[in-house]
């Protein structure tokens, strides 16, 4: 069985269509939003508007690369939640309309579990059970992955997303949305010991960053008061010392899952994988831990159809189909 | 030899037509001007679970296969953004798939050709009407052949709103945004149908016109007619 499989990606504010064959990426089309960047933030609304007028663009093009036409399909795939609703809703109503008229499957996928496994998208995958430490804009999670479909978040943020720190620090110092990469940019020049960011204290292995960035609002607050260009001046220096932190913190909770699970494969995955602090310290982590370390190529980190795909690819040789009554989900639970 | 079914070269091209403007969701299907068969879920928010789900089951009844459509024909609005979305999603898909064109109708259009024959017997114009909450309904004037006469408005509904139109002479208000105007239309020539809702049996008039004169809609660009733009606050409010 090898099956061809088109996928659509389009839970937040990016419109995206993929076609697989036999789990292997033929074309990845990823549409990204930039509309949203002076709100600060992704507007739904005109994400919803958006994901509309793309939606066919993108997925000619995807078959167009790929090679394939319509009739070479076996199955439609679509990206079920977690994410906003309208921009949901485009998606999964043309997968199911698209499938039907064609006759052919649909499958619904977790845009969670796909995140976990684009690192299947790789020449070299891990090996069952591994750990996967997942985080984008807005997820922060460690995974335990037994199989394909057999996933459970053994940690999660019980406030803020890692990337939802990066974008609320980017607000209070100014920087353009998203922060991510800019903060990453300007933290390679900086010092990591410049400020001494404390580490939030959750047990077990869940996550909390609300607390960082009062922790900046109050660091900078205090420094403006006495020296009003202290964000300028210091702007590297800042980035530095908040990053480092964000993913040393990151990093230890994952460490220390690995040891409680004492597994051999360690993976990262969702938008944030494509900080470069946080591969350099995964990296080291990995070698640490004597433990062989996986992250997906660039283009399969951040939202896209290649990894609704590739999970799909898995629903589809398990023979898990969704029926047209699909609708989407916002959230987990 | 085997009972000789009709076949779809000797019957008109057939249009599927999708309205989900309102919270009505609904499928018709229509052998050129002929209604075939439609469905109708009247109820809040189960668009997007059922809206295909509906055509597989108006196809299957009446015997016919997807690929039996020659278009398909979508609610370009204005109404519910979300609903609208949802039809016309759908209509993409199904388009894409069975290589088929796609037509749009004005939700306000199909509520007026519904009444068309009693706005002819009476000599009325017609006011569709679809809520928009609060005070306000997408709206415009047509005359009794379901002619538009006006552009299509957000208005809010005041005293004296529709005033000079019911002095003019009979007027057929329809459409669920009629229901909030009940009080204000107290008039002798106001006759208010506001139990005609959107659904797709009103949009196969004006969708095989549309078909006969190979006006499509271009499946690449094509977008609801929000009617607004909208529009987000950026956030003004300095955190330091």
């Amino acid at each position: 069985m090898k099956p061809v499989i088109l996928a659509i990606e389009s839970s937040c504010d990016e419109t995206s269509a993929a076609v697989l064959e036999n789990g292997k990426v033929l074309s990845n089309i990823v549409s990204s939003q930039l509309a949203h960047a002076k709100y600060g933030g992704v507007v739904p609304e005109i994400a919803s508007r958006l994901h509309q007028q793309d939606i066919i663009a993108v997925v000619h093009e995807a078959l167009e690369k790929s090679g394939k036409t319509r009739t070479d399909l076996d199955a439609i795939a679509f990206t079920r939640g977690p994410g906003l609703l309208g921009s949901l809703l485009v998606g999964t109503c043309f997968a199911k309309s698209y499938a039907f008229g064609l006759g052919i499957p649909l499958i619904e996928v977790n845009h969670m579990q796909a995140h976990v496994l684009a690192n299947f998208l790789s020449d070299s995958p891990p090996a069952f059970p591994f750990l996967c430490l997942t985080v984008s804009g807005g997820h922060t999670q460690i995974v335990l992955v037994r199989n394909y479909l057999d996933m459970e978040v053994i940690g999660q943020t019980l406030d803020d997303a890692a990337g939802e720190a990066y974008d609320k620090a980017g607000k209070i110092m100014g920087l353009p949305y998203p922060a991510g990469p800019v903060i990453d940019k300007l933290a390679k020049e900086g010092n990591i010991d410049f400020h001494d960011f404390p580490i939030p204290s959750i047990p077990g292995l869940n996550f909390s960053f609300s607390g960082l960035k009062t922790n900046l609002l109050y660091f900078l607050r205090d420094n403006l008061a006495l020296n009003p260009d202290f964000i300028q001046q210091n702007i590297n220096d800042i980035c530095a010392s908040y990053q480092h932190r964000i993913v040393s913190y990151l990093l230890a909770k994952l460490k220390k899952a690995a040891r409680e699970y004492k597994v051999k494969d360690l993976a990262i995955a969702g938008g944030v994988s494509a900080n470069s602090e946080l591969r350099r310290q995964f990296g080291e982590t990995c070698e640490k831990l004597q433990v062989r370390p996986h992250i997906p190529a660039f283009q399969f980190c951040t939202d896209n159809a290649g990894m609704i795909g590739i999970a799909a690819h898995f629903k589809y040789l398990a023979g898990e189909f969704a029926d047209l009554e699909a609708v989407p989900f916002t959230r987990e639970g | 030899m085997t009972a000789k079914k009709k076949t779809p070269e000797t019957r008109q091209p057939l249009i599927l037509a999708l309205e989900t403007a309102t919270s009505v969701s609904s499928v018709a299907i229509f052998a050129g001007p002929e209604l075939l068969g439609n469905l109708e879920f009247f109820g809040q928010n189960r668009h997007a679970r059922l809206l295909t789900p509906m055509v597989n089951t108006l196809l299957h009844d009446l015997e016919l296969q997807p690929a039996d459509l020659s278009a398909v024909a979508v609610s370009k609005g204005p109404g519910s953004y979300t609903g609208l979305r949802v039809g016309v999603s759908t209509a993409k898909g199904l388009c894409m798939a069975l290589d088929i064109p796609l037509i749009s109708v004005g939700s306000l259009d199909a509520l007026a050709s519904e009444v068309v024959p009693l706005a002819t017997e009476l000599g009325a114009q017609i006011v569709p009407m679809i809520d928009a909450r609060r005070m306000e309904v997408y709206t415009a004037t047509f005359d009794a052949q379901g002619q538009r006469l006006t552009e299509v408005e957000a208005v809010v509904v005041e005293e004296n709103s529709f005033a000079d139109l019911l002095e003019s002479g009979k007027v057929i208000f329809t459409g669920n945004g009629a229901a909030k105007c009940r009080e204000i239309l107290q008039h002798p020539n106001a006759i208010i149908l506001d139990h005609n809702l959107s659904t797709a049996r009103g949009m196969g008039r004006n969708a095989w016109t549309k078909f006969q004169t190979s006006e499509f809609a271009d499946l690449l660009t094509f977008e609801p007619f929000y009617l607004k733009e909208f529009v987000a606050i950026v956030s003004k409010n300095k955190l330091i």
